[in-house]
């Protein structure tokens, strides 16, 4: 059994991990931390005057480093067998991808670029709508206080 | 505690819901699983009306606290059909403060629309 979850280091998606850790654990399953760098749209950079390409990617790159050393840190002592790959795409898609041979897909409903008003993210949501697997979205706010590491 | 996860699973006797129940039951064996009726027959056969009733979310979500489930289970499609795909489980992401397990179809949408084996998508048919 195998789960993959989603991640892009924000608040909502720490949250998502520590669900993803907990349920994989209670189901044996090894689990798939998965990052996507998505590439942004060519027409961004001649809209926005002064957004050098490059520089945004590297910003990117850098964000999805940090959340994989994050993630890292989180599933290195939570035996659970977990690995944390960074994907280079669409995030639907990726993490369509991704979760081919998985049982079910965990997410934050909300990632960086979430709006609050949205019911759902739209990453999250179109998840939702186009995946065959379960999908288990985690909301921002903790249940409970009582789970300090 | 892990080994007794409780799962609070809307249960409206559409296949998706069964779905839901079957997915928990393989993947989590060990959690605790409640269910509950999340919806009205009635209404599900007046599609006008079940559209304006958005039932699956609210059972679930009034009951939720008190039992302290560490997870609610919906399907994406249940009596309410196609129209009303998601909106249940959206209304129970917004407010939930747990994670909700959103089950959806078997096939994916952009699969051929006639499955003709065993693959049986959550979706009414259109009276």
């Amino acid at each position: 059994m195998k789960f993959i979850v989603a991640v892009d280091g924000s608040p909502p998606s720490e949250r998502a991990l520590h669900e993803a850790l907990q349920l994989a654990r209670a189901a044996h399953a090894a689990l798939d931390v998965v990052i996507v760098i998505e590439e942004p749209p060519v027409s961004l950079f001649s809209q926005v005057a002064g957004l050098d390409p490059a520089y945004f990617r590297t910003q990117l790159e850098a964000g999805a480093a940090q959340a994989a050393t994050m993630a890292q840190q989180r599933t290195a002592d939570s035996g659970v067998n977990a690995q944390v790959l960074i994907l280079r795409g669409r995030p639907v898609e990726m993490i369509l991808n991704a979760a081919r041979d998985a049982d079910l897909i965990i997410v934050g409903t909300h990632g960086y670029r979430g709006l609050d008003r949205a019911l759902l993210g739209s990453v999250a949501e179109t998840l939702v709508r186009r995946s065959t697997l379960p999908v288990l979205v985690v909301p921002p706010r903790p249940a409970a206080p009582a789970d300090a590491p | 505690m892990l080994s007794a996860l409780m799962f609070q699973i809307g249960i409206d006797f559409s296949e998706c819901s069964d779905r839901v129940l079957a997915v928990v039951r393989m993947q989590f064996p060990t959690s605790q699983r409640r269910l509950l009726p999340a919806t009205a027959k009635l209404p599900a056969m007046i599609p006008a009306m079940s559209s304006a009733l958005d039932l699956p979310a609210e059972l679930p979500l009034a009951e939720v606290q008190s039992w302290s489930a560490d997870l609610i289970a919906l399907g994406t499609h249940g009596q309410h059909g196609m129209d009303h795909a998601l909106s249940g489980s959206e209304r129970a992401v917004r407010d939930a403060t747990v994670p909700v397990l959103i089950v959806g179809r078997l096939t994916a949408p952009t699969a051929s629309p006639e499955p003709a084996n065993l693959d049986t998508p959550c979706r009414m048919t259109p009276a």
